[in-house]
């Protein structure tokens, strides 16, 4: 790792987007105050804590050489892919997902690596890959390439092992619910599907010789860390995974015509994916979003008591450390995924659309890296970042507020969160390094 | 070196970015809008049914006072139990634990855990849970229950194995539980068990985190114990909270009149929307009670209450801040009645009463207010409700004689010859008679093939409206009734009050019969001129409530007016002042000329004369021999009539046999209905005997005794005209109920109230602060208590 020397006065540091960074965790900070006081009234202080190693990491993302990044992005990727099926394998259970990672002193997350990895990742690749008036499917998807058959064989075999465990478990335990395995057919159309998919790949790969690119799809490099953080189960991760990719690949641009494909195709793969992919807890949230009062008591009752919280903040809100919601613990987990609803009840319509304001100003000025950056990678890079904190801010507030269903997406750099806090501020780096010109040596 | 400026992607790719990221963003602000700004004063309700949780203040029930200020029923601090179903011990989780050595299956577990819970009711509670456990595993389960504190567990055998024996009675579970609340209480294990299930079934779902309520009333002894028992921890769970229980100071003492509560069904509680009746609620049911619910229910307070997610109580400050310091609603008591019913006349109607079944009924003839309303057999309100109240109820409900009705309004019987006075009255207004015109009785009357006999086989020959009344010559009013016919005789009956509601406000009072030609066609199609005949005389179709027959024969003492009887006199406040003072209502004028009333009246008043059909009166020697000895000294001439109705139609071959020897329910209904002085009538006594057979002997002494009591006693020194200003009763405003921090597991018990001591002379006036039902009612509606008197027969 080469760190840059000292700045050269025509480089510009972006004050602007590095204040709205600044602004915005510690506006997160004052209302974790309030947040937690009745549970964990020193949480605050953890947060200030760990927004400063924050800092130092994203610091040093914006004073890296991008160079180093296109480097360091392959390796990085395939540590995180690694640690993603280690967290599988040995991962400490915790509410039914498998998604901590026991290190000695601490527990870390891969799925937040993922999605720096990611970011880099897409940027190194899509900014070697081009393709003069955009990206098509074909070129995209290489539909006839091995990786999918073989990777849908393998995913057939998880499903079932997986189930089957689970299931003799329940048994040996002497459950009332004995959760069922596969049906032996849909085992058995999962590998019928990828053997006639092999066969016809592998005509092809015949016809055309060897090669890397032909067995290899661009898509494979999105799908294998989605899919792993996807079996965690980790929705709100995987699909920020996932979006990070999309958004980077359409930024590079994509053919129209492909794009309206890809359109339908992804509503498609939604249908296939309720039915078979989702899980019941998953399902239930879905359902219960389209019609929270049905369910008070039970999934619905964090989206309902969120809305409550929101709603009745009205206008100017209830003022600092008075939410009702929040200070008598009728909203759940406060800290994390829901400290949106505590800022709304708090500070109200201003309050909240205040903090809006403020993640488009940092997502804008993430985007204008993009702009600046006179290198595809630079650019894709300060793209992804952008992207990540985007989706990350739009889903979580949809789901605060009842747009969007309820899955396990962090509001950036507001919710309580180390792992999730420095790898957001690197994120932020990412954008600034986009934007400070390239020293050419 | 340095290139020129040359970005990667031209900057249309970025605007393009940023506007749709703007745009998103724009749906979030706008949804935000509408939940917080549009729609937010409704989540502000949300918000609030939340985190307010309205416990309630109860309410002091208005009292009721007899015409003198003497209190008849008043309100006693009870001890209620109530249990809290989240806070039950629960036998599956510990043994659970306990077994955890034995990697049991769960439902190996829950077969010995259904085990325990029947050992508890065994007379042996001791059951094995495990043989054959390895000696390992016994160091193990002994530490458990060491450790756990689980009592009941005893580890017996050595060497290898051993065996893990539980006492049930002793391991802390449900069963346990309500087997120690029952002995401590005293109930017998059935009606506990039905009380469990009731409570069980209220708390379901949500309701397993509130107190639900399991006994009422278990007496101050069972309390003392219950807390006991619960200071060493053996009844988690379990709650005694004071509350109100409406008292009948004497027991049956005018039940039928008074009333009684009980709880609100949920049909009641659906009809009753909006007046602030809520789950458990008692009501009035029957008599005052029920007819003047609306007065004597007062209003109850609330004191909002800020609770956390989790039901515990905030702290005062925090409600404070949230609700103002002004937050809590005084509850408002209900207003108190005085009524007309003297407690000595009544006493006396009840204690004099001659028979088994009946009524008596005591009524001013100037105003119609009743001064004593009694109806036998009776029974006692105040075990009406209450843990025991069950097999009561089912003695009550069973007993052949009808305890429930209140016999003076709504049981109806012929009148007999005490209706002979009406015919009387019918033939004056009419003018088909005065006191001259003589009528021949030859012992029978004749109508075409149809003879109606006089009970006087010989005859009484010619006679006179006086000398008819005072013989009660049949064949009279044969023929009297035959001259007048069925209209003209209905006619006057109705003026009377005959044949509808007196309106007395009680409730389910019956109109009895008074049969008009309209009547006879439509009951056989066709009018025959035999059937008035018989009416005249009392018998037949006619029937008369003793309330009514009161009511006329007031008219017939008062000089002709007819009044609506009642029993309130007065509705007054907590504070013990006037609200209402009720007047007397005059419902009709007779018509009747003055001087031919006052004719009735001499022809009534010969009644206990030698000859007269109750003359036996002067002389009785059993327990009237003091009211034979007043009428014999003081002068006070009873002015009445005997009636002697009968049940069955008797065939000539039964007529002949012995009074004793008829059985019960054959025998005649026996009436007499009296009122004095002659010169300036008071008062009015009915008693009506049920199979009593012949009325001068059986119900005569009863109105004898009564009207001794007004003359000796009441009129001097008692009547309402003479009410004494009743004193405030005391209305103590509520301090801030003081509730001890929760511990983790005492959330949401019931915060126990202060009462003030109360002397038991004075009407109690605590209010003592409950928990309530929840703002949110339970969806799971409560069934109101099986065999509650609702509507007994």
């Amino acid at each position: 790792m080469t760190l840059s020397t000292a700045p050269e006065s025509t480089q510009r540091w972006p004050l602007g987007l590095i204040g709205v960074a600044a602004l915005i965790p510690l506006i997160g900070v004052l209302n974790l105050s309030s947040a937690a006081r009745a549970t964990m009234p020193d949480l605050w202080f953890k947060q200030l804590l760990w927004l400063c190693a924050g800092f130092v990491a994203g610091a040093a993302a914006a004073r890296l050489r991008a160079s180093t990044f296109e480097l360091l992005a392959y390796p990085l990727y395939a540590v995180t892919c690694a640690l993603l099926v280690a967290v599988l394998v040995i991962g400490t259970p915790i509410k039914g997902a498998q998604r901590w990672l026991d290190l000695g002193a601490f527990n870390m997350q891969p799925s937040e690596l993922a999605k720096l990895a990611m970011i880099l990742v897409c940027a190194r690749y899509f900014s070697r890959f081009e393709m003069p008036g955009g990206y098509t499917l074909v070129a995209l998807l290489r539909p006839l390439n091995l990786s999918r058959p073989l990777g849908l064989i393998a995913f057939a075999a998880y499903r079932y092992l997986h189930t089957r465990a689970k299931h003799d478990a329940a048994i040996a335990a002497g459950a009332t619910e004995v959760p069922n395995v596969d049906p032996v057919w849909l085992t058995a159309v999962f590998v019928g599907v990828a053997v006639v998919w092999f066969a016809l790949g592998a005509l092809d790969l015949a016809r055309g010789g060897f090669d890397a690119k032909r067995v290899l799809a661009p898509i494979d490099i999105v799908m294998v860390p989605f899919i792993l953080v996807l079996i965690e189960p980790d929705l709100g991760t995987a699909s920020i995974v996932l979006a990070v990719a999309a958004s980077i690949i359409l930024f590079a641009g994509m053919r129209p015509r492909d794009l309206a494909i890809s359109s339908v195709g992804v509503v498609a793969v939604a249908v296939l994916a309720w039915n078979f992919v989702l899980h019941d807890y998953q399902r239930k949230r879905v359902t219960t979003f389209l019609n929270p009062e049905a369910d008070i008591q039970g999934a619905g009752y964090h989206a309902a008591q969120s809305i409550i919280a929101v709603g009745s903040g009205e206008l100017t809100g209830k003022g600092y450390g008075h939410g009702t919601q929040t200070q008598l613990s009728f909203l759940p987990e406060n800290h994390t995924d829901f400290v949106f609803s505590v800022l709304g009840e708090e500070w109200g319509f201003v309050g909240g659309a205040l903090l809006i304001l403020l993640l488009f100003a940092l997502v804008a000025l993430m985007l204008r890296g993009a702009r600046r950056a006179t290198d595809r990678f630079s650019a894709l890079m300060a793209v992804g970042a952008a992207s990540m904190i985007f989706w990350h801010a739009f889903i979580n507030i949809g789901m605060v507020i009842g747009v969007l269903p309820v899955v396990g997406v962090t509001l950036p750099l507001m919710s309580y969160g180390g792992s999730s806090m420095i790898t957001k501020i690197i994120a932020i780096g990412f954008a600034v390094n986009a934007q400070l010109p390239r020293k050419v040596t | 070196m340095k290139k020129a400026f040359q970005p990667a992607f031209p900057g249309r790719h970025t605007t393009i970015a940023t506007a749709i990221v703007g745009a998103l963003l724009c749906v979030h602000v706008a949804r935000l809008y509408v939940v917080q700004v549009v729609r937010g004063e409704e989540y502000v309700q949300k918000g609030e049914s939340n985190f307010i949780q309205d416990r309630r203040i109860p309410h002091a029930r208005g009292l009721i006072y007899d015409q003198r200020g003497r209190v008849l029923v008043d309100n006693r601090p009870s001890h209620d139990v109530y249990m809290t179903v989240a806070i039950l011990p629960d036998s599956t989780k510990s043994l659970a634990k306990l077994l955890a050595p034995l990697a049991l299956q769960k439902s190996e577990i829950a077969e010995i855990d259904a085990r325990v819970l029947a050992a508890v009711e065994e007379p042996v509670d001791l059951m094995v849970a495990r043989d054959d456990v390895p000696a390992a595993a016994c160091d193990e389960i002994r530490a458990i229950a060491h450790r756990e504190d689980l009592r009941g567990v005893t580890i017996e055998g050595e060497g290898e194995s051993c065996r893990v024996v539980l006492a049930a009675r002793e391991l802390p579970s449900r069963a346990s539980v309500f087997r120690k609340l029952r002995e401590l209480v005293g109930l017998p294990p059935d009606l506990m068990k039905e009380r469990v299930e009731r409570a069980l079934q209220k708390s379901r779902g949500l309701g397993k985190f509130k107190p639900t309520l399991l006994l009422e009333d278990i007496g101050f002894d069972a309390y003392a114990r219950i807390e006991a028992a619960a200071s060493l921890g053996d009844l988690s769970g379990i709650d005694v909270v004071d509350g109100q229980k409406r008292r009948y100071r004497h027991g049956t003492f005018a039940a039928h009149v008074l009333g009684y509560m009980n709880e609100i069904g949920a049909k009641e509680l659906e009809s009753r929307k909006g007046q602030g009746y809520l789950l458990g609620d008692m009501i009035g049911r029957r008599g005052i009670e029920a007819t003047h619910e609306a007065e004597l229910r007062g209003k109850d307070g609330v004191d909002p209450v800020v609770v956390d997610a989790k039901g515990r109580d905030m702290p005062e400050d925090r409600a404070d801040e949230l609700l103002g310091t002004d937050r809590r609603t005084l509850p408002e008591p209900g207003l108190s009645l005085v009524l007309s019913i003297d407690e000595n006349m009544q006493r006396t109607a009840e204690e004099m009463f001659n028979g088994l079944a009946g009524s008596v009924v005591a009524m001013e003839v100037n105003t119609g207010f009743i001064l004593a309303m009694a109806s036998f057999p009776t029974y006692d309100p105040n075990q009406v409700t209450g843990p025991w109240s069950k097999p009561y109820l089912q003695s009550v409900t069973k007993d052949p004689l009808r305890p429930w009705g209140n016999k003076a309004i709504q049981e109806h019987y012929a009148p007999g010859s005490t209706f002979k006075a009406i015919t009387a009255a019918a033939g004056l207004r009419n003018k088909l008679i005065d006191e001259r015109s003589n009528r021949v009785c030859p012992g029978f009357f004749r109508l075409g093939r149809s003879v109606w006999r006089c009970f006087n086989r010989g005859g009484h020959g010619s006679l006179a409206l006086v000398r008819a009344l005072q013989v009660s010559c049949d064949s009279y009013f044969y023929s009297l009734g035959y001259d007048l016919g069925p209209d003209r005789l209905a006619e006057t009956a109705r003026l009377f009050g005959f044949g509808a509601r007196t309106g007395l406000d009680l409730d389910k009072e019956t109109p009895g019969i008074m049969p008009d030609r309209d009547y006879y066609v439509r009951r056989f199609g066709a009018y025959t001129p035999g059937l008035v005949v018989n009416n005249a005389i009392g018998q037949g179709d006619v029937t008369v409530t003793p309330l009514q027959l009161a009511v006329a024969y007031a008219a017939i003492a008062n000089g002709g007016t007819v009044y609506k009887p009642q029993l309130v006199r007065e509705t007054r406040d907590a504070d013990g002042n006037t609200v209402a003072i009720h007047d007397p209502v005059v419902v009709a004028e007779l018509g009747i000329d003055k001087a031919q009333l006052a004719l009735m009246k001499e022809a009534l008043a010969h009644v206990t004369d030698p000859g007269g059909t109750a003359s036996g009166l002067l002389w009785r020697r059993d327990r009237f021999a003091d009211v034979s000895q007043w009428l014999r000294e003081s002068g006070v001439t009873i002015v009445g009539k005997t009636g002697t109705a009968q049940v069955v139609r008797l065939s000539k071959s039964v007529q002949h046999v012995e009074a004793k020897d008829v059985p019960y329910e054959q025998r005649d209904h026996a009436w007499f209905v009296g009122f004095a002085p002659y010169d300036n009538p008071e008062i009015v006594v009915v008693t009506m005997t049920e199979h009593g057979g012949f009325g001068g002997s059986t119900s005569g002494p009863v109105t004898a005794a009564v009207l001794h009591r007004w003359f000796t006693e009441v009129r001097e020194q008692g009547r309402y005209e003479d009410l004494p200003a009743l004193p405030p009763s005391k209305r103590i405003i509520m301090a801030a109920p003081k509730k001890p921090e929760p511990a983790a597991n005492e959330e949401q018990a019931p915060s126990t109230a202060q009462v003030p001591e109360t002397d038991d002379s004075a009407p109690p006036d605590a209010t003592p602060v409950m928990p309530t039902t929840p703002p949110r009612p339970d969806p799971s509606p409560a069934d109101p208590a099986p065999g509650a008197p609702e509507s007994p027969p």
